[in-house]
């Protein structure tokens, strides 16, 4: 994409001030979507290609990105970060880069990007076919999208080029069902760092379509939520999204440097015993996996509470070198217009001892958490987070008794994971489509076994909840 | 070659390879970012964005794609892609490109700030230090800010169609955002974390000067301060009252749903309600494109289509919906200048221009005077998840002062207020004259407002 030569001017250029250090960030990129809503099939498509220069002084991150590749275009920006970071005169320092080759198998195999274009209008057109033989079915979205990334990256943090190729594979399904004027909507999708290949068995366009009409069609039967304090349980897998949300944020270590609740917590009990979180980025498929992050670390899996115990926040190289700790592969950025930041990747709660089904059995009142729907906001300064239940189920006796929607949930993310008293052995990890933002929009996986909450504050549209306990 | 130029001649080339009519939509922006963390800059970002958007109509069936490679020799790959893809498209009889109107001479260069690209990048960070400072110097149990962000752009476009549309816009825009975070004092003088309360304050402008950061900064730490010590509320069924912060949300949330396109689908709470009753007489709503000084004016939309003002509600009535050229031509009305783009790479679709709860003749001391007791709502979250988009029901997480006797007292937390959207807009029976526009994504313009008989969740 940019030969050595000119990425050693470039970044010599970045430096010569004296920064820290700086790299360069080149990527081209093809994105595609296809949609059938109201039963009519468009298509978008985007080129984008560019290159970012950042330039760190002090800890402070300078940046800047061009849609051009000319030598003089990308000297002047250069030039421009450097001034703009204001460094001192003192000389940098240039190493030698070495090319790091990729490792990973190729996890496309059927190219995104080079498919034709009827492959993908055969997922779309299968997905919106299913979606329509939903009872009371009054409008359906089916969309599919991809996207592929070719990036290269050199760093004199690392003294290190990489060129690897990124991209991801989306399928969901929307379908708003219209019962005498009562109307409600199940939404499903899946979404992969692979290629076509990926919709096939469970995953299929199909298989997809049926789990959002089940939903829809669930919700045409669910009664309004009680609202109160409850013991709540949550369905294994997608609601995952839950830890991400309330926990994994205030642990990605910029967030923690500006006080967030996990901050000061290392070593320190912030959640029962019976929980440990993972973040990997190391899963082959998941969107959340890559084999480099965007400043060149290798991706790992890195433990953040054990058994309890705070082990690790998420770092990018700014934020562990403030605090002299390693690197943990989890600086990311959503395209060269971004610089890096502390993400997640896919994140998830490990498996417990408890049958599922006995989770069920030992509440006596309470909620079952089925579809958390978006995953809901995190205030990580307060902790609090809430989350809406799209669809639930009450318990009653231990035992799921009729089908609830409309509920949030309100808590305090320590609380609550302090609050977890039980913890099945029914672990799933989901590619869900979509991407968590945090200024920046990027894929993430999750993941979780059935948990029991002891005690959560919801809120519905129902009557106060009375005779809760387990 | 200019940007129009530019934009000419793209439409010209999807022509020659086969298109039947072609717009082409330009955007050249360029913007900065800073964020500050405890007095110094931890990120500078210089974005400059520049690339085109092309929509072609072949059959009835009308493509997209879009590319930053400026270079006209790269630009067939991309259209050849485009063709080939069109022709998968269903064909829909409402596909249209909008011809010619002639835009209002209407001005607003008054408006737009083109220093904001030559105001020394130092000046900008001290601009932003001086929100923090002010939020600390507010009040000593300000311990910390947890977000403080300052942006400014300067965005150009251009629009050219075979249709006869060539025309270019331009717009300015400068803003802060800051998160300051309250902490009550222990015994010992160390500030107490299991208190913590933030305050947020956004602000944002069309001119540089028009961001004043004392103002930003003291108004993030009096909301994050007059949360401090709150306790957890009980379930009970209110009166409440929305100051414009909160209020801002539940008008957004009808700005977002009155799209002719939504509607349409059926996938909006107002499909198949034009003309009914579906708020207390009391309000009016109203979308103006063309409002002298709106945050959101400009003379054309993104489709090039003369901007003005639309009625949504009236005296409670749903009397109009926001058009574009593809949902005015299937409803066979006329488009209201409500198309909008994210960026050149994304097609363009139905947005609200400067869109307000129109207001009433109470002052706001008055209308907290009217309530003996019930609930101040400062806080409102996750408003995208707890609100259904089909049915209007929503259970909101909420905090709020209690009234009592038209005074603010204790701040509660840990409740959700819930409800359906309809039944809150048949409850509004007082709306204040304190009409204040709110930026934080769409711009809103909402003066606080009375609902009575929300239920509210809690212990």
């Amino acid at each position: 994409m940019i030969d050595d030569n000119l990425i050693r001017k470039i970044l010599s250029i970045a430096i010569e001030k004296g920064a820290d250090y700086a790299d360069l960030f080149a990527e081209k990129a093809e994105y595609d979507t296809i949609t059938i809503d109201d039963r009519k099939l468009k298509t978008d498509y985007s080129f984008e290609r560019g290159v970012g220069i950042r330039v760190v002084s002090g800890g402070r991150t300078f940046y800047a990105f061009t849609n051009s590749f000319e030598e003089s275009n990308l000297k002047k920006l250069a030039a421009y970060v450097r001034d703009a970071s204001g460094t001192n005169g003192r000389d940098g320092h240039i190493s030698v880069f070495q090319s790091v080759a990729s490792t990973w198998e190729n996890p496309f195999k059927i190219s995104a990007v080079r498919a034709p274009a009827e492959e993908k209008s055969n997922l779309v057109k299968a997905a919106e076919e299913r979606a329509w033989q939903t009872n009371y079915a009054s409008q359906v979205t089916s969309r599919y999208r991809d996207h592929e990334r070719r990036i290269l990256l050199a760093s004199t943090l690392n003294g290190q080029v990489i060129e690897h190729t990124l991209g991801l594979t989306e399928l969901m399904a929307v379908i708003i069902v219209d019962k005498n004027g009562q109307r409600e909507y199940g939404f499903f999708g899946k979404a992969f760092y692979g290629g076509l290949e990926k919709f096939t068995g469970e995953n299929s366009a199909i298989k997809i379509a049926e789990e959002a009409s089940e939903r829809a069609a669930r919700m045409l039967t669910a009664k309004d939520c009680p609202r109160g304090e409850m013991p709540v349980v949550f369905a294994p897998g997608e609601n995952g999204i839950l830890f991400h949300e309330s926990c994994g944020h205030g642990m990605e270590a910029d967030l923690v440097e500006k006080g967030s609740i996990f901050a000061g917590q290392m070593g320190k009990t912030v959640a029962s015993p019976l929980v440990t979180m993972i973040d990997d980025g190391t899963i082959p498929g998941y969107p959340g996996s890559f084999e480099f992050d965007d400043e060149g670390t290798p991706s790992q899996k890195t433990v953040m509470i054990e058994s309890g115990v705070l082990k690790h926040y998420l770092h990018s190289s700014i934020t562990a070198q403030k605090v002299n700790l390693p690197l943990t592969g989890s600086a990311r950025r959503e395209s060269f217009k971004h610089p890096p930041l502390p993400r997640m990747r896919n994140t998830f709660i490990l498996a417990g001892e408890t049958d599922p089904q006995d989770i069920i059995k030992q509440t006596k009142r309470g909620l079952y958490a089925v579809d958390i729907g978006g995953g809901g906001e995190v205030n990580p300064f307060t902790g609090e987070f809430i989350t809406s239940i799209k669809l639930g189920y009450l318990i009653e006796n231990g035992e799921l008794t009729y089908p609830v929607k409309g509920a949030s949930i309100i808590g305090r993310g320590i609380e609550a994971l302090k609050n977890i008293d039980l913890v099945g052995s029914d672990l799933k990890i989901s590619g869900i489509p979509g991407r968590c933002g945090k200024g920046q929009q990027v894929p993430v996986g999750v993941g979780m076994p059935t948990v029991r909450v002891r005690a959560l504050t919801v809120g519905g549209a129902g009557d106060a909840f009375n005779g809760g306990g387990q | 070659m200019n940007n129009l130029d530019l934009a000419n001649r793209l439409v010209d080339r999807c022509l020659d390879l086969g298109a039947g009519d072609a717009e082409t939509y330009i955007l050249d922006s360029e913007s900065t970012e800073i964020q500050i963390l405890n007095g110094q800059p931890e990120a500078v970002n210089f974005r400059h964005r520049n690339g085109y958007g092309l929509r072609i109509l072949i059959d009835g069936r009308m493509g997209f794609a879009s590319s930053n490679n400026l270079e006209l020799s790269a630009a067939d790959n991309i259209i050849k892609k485009l063709i080939t893809n069109t022709q998968q498209h269903t064909a829909d009889d409402h596909n249209v490109l909008p011809e010619m109107r002639k835009a209002p001479a209407i001005d607003f260069a008054e408006q737009f700030d083109e220093s904001l690209k030559s105001i020394p990048i130092s000046e900008k960070i001290e601009k932003a230090v001086d929100i923090e400072k002010a939020a600390r110097e507010a009040d000593q149990r300000i311990i910390q800010i947890g977000w403080l962000q300052y942006g400014d752009s300067v965005d150009y476009y251009a629009i050219a169609s075979s249709l006869g549309i060539s025309d270019e816009a331009r717009r300015s825009n400068v803003y802060g955002y800051v998160v300051a975070v309250a902490m009550e004092m222990s015994n010992g003088g160390q500030p107490n974390p299991a208190s913590a309360q933030t305050g947020t304050g956004i602000k944002a402008a069309n001119d540089y000067i028009d961001l004043d950061p004392h103002k930003l900064g003291e108004k993030a730490a009096s909301f994050a301060v007059r949360m401090l010590g709150a306790t957890d509320g009980e379930t009970a069924e209110s009166g409440v009252i929305f100051p414009p912060e909160t209020g801002y949300s539940i008008i957004d949330l009808i700005a977002e749903t009155v799209s002719a396109d939504l509607v349409q689908k059926k996938k909006s709470l107002f499909s198949g309600r034009i003309g009914e009753q579906v708020a207390s007489n009391k309000v009016n709503i109203i979308d103006n494109g063309s409002l002298k000084d709106g945050l959101a004016s400009a003379a054309i939309d993104a489709e090039g289509i003369p901007t003005g003002e639309t009625k949504i509600i009236k005296d409670g009535a749903l009397v109009g919906l926001l058009y574009d050229s593809y949902t005015a031509h299937r409803g066979n009305t006329r488009p209201t200048g409500n198309s909008s783009r994210l960026s050149y790479s994304s097609r363009p679709s139905i947005a609200p221009t400067n869109f307000y709860l129109k207001p009433g003749n109470l002052s706001r001391d008055s209308l907290l005077a009217s309530v003996d007791r019930g609930l101040y709502i400062t806080e409102v979250s996750g408003l995208h998840t707890a609100v259904d988009p089909i049915t209007g029901n929503f259970s909101i997480p909420s905090k709020g002062l209690m009234i009592s006797s038209g005074e603010l007292t204790q701040p509660i937390t840990n409740i959700t207020i819930s409800g359906n959207i309809f039944d809150l807009l048949k409850n509004i029976d007082g709306i204040a004259n304190d009409l204040t526009w709110e930026t934080r994504g769409n711009v809103i313009g909402v003066p606080s407002f009375r609902v009575k008989g929300i239920k509210i969740g809690g212990k």
